[in-house]
């Protein structure tokens, strides 16, 4: 068996705490992912047009309020993008019910996760997503 | 006409001539004498001297009577001693001679006397007779004598003309053949009264309905009766029936029994009285009217049914009858038994006697109560018709089938200028002149239009009227024919109003309506703005309050976590604090957000199925369910109802959750959910056996923000939520404290109809 490749991920999130605590998450559960970010809209967009060589993330985990560009907005981006129109996305979020999630889920994501107040919970929601993403993994 | 003769043909001397009856007794004399003279030859001179004269003296006292039979005694004694005497010289007639001669006068008087008696008896049997015969001829009655054999003896003219027969063909016939009698009815023969009569030697009276059947055959009722003759001594000589004709007696009674018919049964009460006013008679009708029985009121002064204010009429009344005028017909008012004032028409007529004199009244009374009512109700309506047709806003203009008007209104007269009196019998089109607005063409007459089509017609648009005095008034109508039911029309009535007031009124409603439309649409638009604004708002704010909120908690909870270690023990007490604080303050912020939601939310209401929300609200709770190792039961009694599919859940899961909760240490929670009709909801009940609520605190338990408890978590709001969101649902929310532990929460909503459920949520 080949060894797996590391696990791609491009991060869209604005809230600096809450990047450190989503790769403290990643680190708890001893993972190998190679974690882009993205500050906002207009940089994830950036980062998934222009690879310069690099291997495109295999996920994106975005959040929906961004500034310059939303997360919807980015959403709609990538569908519409012919290279990424499969492109799987988690939206990970804050609210629990957005004025624009029957626009989302037509546009199509894998999840929909409510950021918890708590960091254990982070780290059982993080382990499951983990688990989830190892086993699809082509 | 003499009838026959019940004693044969006699006649009274004293009807002859006087010098016959003296004459005969002279010649009577001297033919005695002569009589005498020739027996000379065998007697002698002197023997038989009376001999002859008896029986001439006989003869001239029967032919002429009394005094010439007493002349003929004297010329017989004359001639007697004159010629049939032996006369002495001296004495003249002898002794003995005297006394013969005494004797003869005697005998020849009491001859003479005996035949004058004679005749008187006869003269008086003659005129009995004739008395009789001219009594039985001049009586109305027929009579028949019959023997005591019952044939005839004797009809009287009566009887021969109603039998038909003649006495003298009668004559000696049996009474049965001549006066053949039969009964009305049956046709059967009745029996003779004549033959009974005979029989019980009694008076009889005739059976009743007695037809007498004449010799020709004709029929005539009769009422008769017989009687026996007697003799004196007893001695049944004979019987005599009496009849006469009583058709005319019939007819005249079935007359009055018709009369007395119609009266009696008349529906108007009809009376009589007398010139004094005494009642004489009453009908039933009367009966009824008054309420006085006819035994009851027949006597009794008229007076008796006038009220007491109304006498005078009656003294009226009988003026005009004794003038023998009939009253003029009078409505009134009169009293009933029982002190009733009743309204009557009545006529007073006069009776008469045969001479023409006024004997008494009959009065006629009808009960016009009823009619009086009519008039009045008719009258009454007439005045709404009236009051109504002045008072409505619009022209009303009436014709009859002609097209000629009839009748204005007010306001009518207002706009064409025409007063209704004025108007009348005018055609329509001299009083309503109509032209085209525009073209100033005169416009088609509606109520021509409607007398010819028959059905309602509208008018043109742009029609103008023109009043009398030439004033122009737009105006818009219609006229409608005026019929009896479906059957001929009658009429039409045509009613129009000044347009301009309407054009400039409806012009008005349009421009307000638009208005109103307008702001209306404006002022949604800007609640819209508002509550998105507000969405954003709350929102954006929920959002950026707990991002620090999550990194306080989380950067507290990795402290203690992995770096435990190096804190103290306070270190850590202060951490958690760190980390409840922030956890609590998350969840007041999403509990306001929720709250802020069901204020400002659309909410529907639909046909939804709470077993259904719970089945999903269960798995949703299956871990906290799992973990407190509760019994939640939700039983079979919840039934559809009519509610918000996002907010409803919300409730349930708000109660369920505080239910979970809300346990004494230690305790399993116990729930249960089941739902029963109530005043017209469906109440659904969630009872716990939880720590229950002191019912003190029943009015501050639904408000923002109150905790009852601070032992367990909760930020306030739940029950806040519950009760707006179920308010906004149409329902009402409560609580009730159970006997033993725990509380019973309730929201009632309106439950779905069958019609509306749909076959899934």
């Amino acid at each position: 068996m080949s060894e797996k490749a590391r696990l791609r991920v491009l991060l869209v999130e604005d809230d600096d705490n809450d990047v450190v605590f989503f790769q403290r998450a990643l680190r708890a559960h001893g993972s190998q992912v190679d974690l882009e970010i993205a500050r906002d809209g207009e940089q994830a967009v950036q980062a998934l047009s222009r690879r310069d060589g690099r291997p495109m993330p295999d996920r994106v985990v975005l959040d929906l309020k961004l500034p310059r560009r939303s997360g919807l907005e980015v959403l709609t981006w990538i569908r519409s993008t012919p290279e990424l129109r499969d492109l799987p996305v988690t939206i990970m979020t804050s609210s629990g019910e957005p004025s624009d999630l029957q626009r989302i889920n037509e546009l199509g994501i894998e999840e929909y996760i409510v950021k918890p107040v708590s960091y254990q919970v982070l780290l059982e929601t993080v382990g499951a997503l983990l688990t989830k993403w190892d086993g699809s993994r082509p | 006409m003499p009838a026959t003769s019940l004693i044969p043909s006699y006649k009274h001397p004293g009807g002859r001539p006087i010098w016959l009856r003296y004459g005969v007794a002279v010649l009577c004399v001297i033919v005695a004498t002569l009589a005498r003279t020739a027996l000379t030859p065998s007697v002698g001179p002197t023997a038989l001297p009376f001999i002859f004269f008896f029986p001439f003296i006989a003869v001239a006292a029967w032919y002429g009577g009394f005094a010439p039979g007493l002349v003929a005694t004297l010329l017989a004694g004359i001639a007697s001693v004159s010629f049939f005497f032996d006369l002495d010289p001296a004495l003249g007639i002898r002794l003995p001679d005297r006394w013969a001669l005494v004797a003869f006068t005697t005998a020849a008087l009491v001859i003479v006397g005996a035949i004058e008696t004679l005749h008187g008896t006869k003269a008086e049997l003659i005129r009995s007779h004739d008395l009789l015969s001219t009594t039985l001829a001049s009586i109305g009655d027929g009579v028949i004598v019959a023997d005591a054999q019952g044939r005839v003896l004797f009809l009287n003219p009566v009887a021969e003309r109603l039998t038909r027969w003649s006495s003298s063909e009668a004559g000696g016939q049996p009474v049965a053949t001549v006066f053949r009698i039969i009964n009305e009815d049956t046709r059967q023969p009745v029996d003779n009264p004549i033959q009974k009569v005979l029989r019980l030697g009694t008076t009889v009276g005739l059976a009743n309905h007695t037809l007498l059947v004449a010799k020709d055959g004709t029929e005539i009722p009769v009422d008769d009766s017989g009687a026996p003759i007697l003799r004196p001594g007893g001695v049944l000589f004979g019987a005599v029936l009496v009849f006469r004709d009583s058709s005319e007696q019939r007819r005249f009674q079935e007359a009055r029994a018709r009369l007395a018919t119609i009266v009696e049964t008349s529906e108007d009460a009809i009376l009589s009285k007398s010139l004094d006013g005494t009642i004489l008679t009453w009908n039933m009708a009367a009966e009824r009217l008054f309420g006085y029985r006819a035994e009851e009121i027949i006597g009794k002064p008229v007076t008796t049914l006038i009220p007491p204010d109304l006498q005078q009429e009656e003294v009226e009344i009988l003026g005009r009858l004794r003038r023998g005028l009939p009253s003029r017909r009078l409505e009134t008012i009169r009293l009933t038994k029982d002190g009733r004032r009743i309204a009557v028409s009545l006529r007073v007529s006069p009776i008469k006697d045969a001479e023409g004199r006024v004997t008494g009244a009959s009065k006629i009374l009808h009960d016009i109560s009823g009619m009086l009512a009519s008039r009045e109700a008719l009258a009454r309506e007439k005045q709404l018709l009236s009051t109504t047709l002045a008072s409505i806003g619009d022209g009303v203009i009436v014709t009859d089938a002609q097209g000629r008007v009839s009748f204005l209104n007010s306001e009518a007269e207002r706009l064409t200028g025409w007063k209704s009196d004025e108007a009348r019998e005018q055609a329509l089109p001299a009083v309503f002149r109509i032209v085209n607005e525009v073209t100033r063409q005169p416009v088609e007459d509606p109520v021509e239009k409607v007398l010819r089509l028959g059905t309602i017609v509208g008018m043109a648009n742009h029609t103008l009227l023109i009043a009398k005095d030439g004033t122009e008034t737009p105006i818009d109508d219609s006229a409608a024919p005026i019929r009896e039911g479906n059957g001929p029309l009658f009429g039409v009535v045509l009613v129009f109003r000044d347009f301009a007031e309407q054009k400039k009124a409806h012009e008005e409603i349009l421009r307000l309506n638009s208005d109103l439309e307008r702001r209306v649409a404006e002022r949604t638009r800007e609640l819209r703005e508002t509550v998105q604004e507000l969405e954003t708002f709350s929102y954006t704010v929920a959002h950026d309050l707990r991002a620090p909120l999550r990194t306080m908690h989380r950067s507290a909870e990795v402290l203690l976590l992995e770096q435990a270690a190096r804190l103290p023990e306070e270190g850590h007490d202060f951490l958690r604090r760190i980390a409840d604080s922030a956890g609590r303050m998350d969840r007041l912020i999403q509990d306001l957000l929720a709250y802020s939601k069901v204020t400002r939310s659309e909410v529907q209401s639909v046909p939804v199925e709470p077993r259904l929300l719970l089945a999903d609200l269960m798995v949703q709770l299956a871990p906290e369910v799992k973990e407190r190792r509760a019994d939640v039961r939700i039983e079979n009694s919840l039934g559809w109802i009519l509610a918000d599919p996002v907010l409803l859940p919300q409730v349930f899961h708000n109660l369920l959750s505080n239910a979970l909760k809300f346990v004494p240490r230690g305790t399993a929670p116990q729930v249960r959910i089941w739902a029963e009709p109530r005043d017209g909801f469906e109440r659904i009940w969630i009872e716990d056996n939880g720590i229950g609520i002191d019912t003190r605190y029943r009015e501050r338990l639904f408000r923002l923000f109150e905790r009852l408890d601070s032992d367990y978590p909760g930020t306030g709001i739940g029950l806040a939520i519950v009760k707006r969101a179920v308010e906004r649902m149409g329902g009402r929310v409560g609580f009730e404290r159970k006997a033993d532990q725990g509380s019973r929460f309730w929201i009632d909503l309106r439950p779905a109809e069958i019609h509306e459920r749909k076959g899934t949520t």
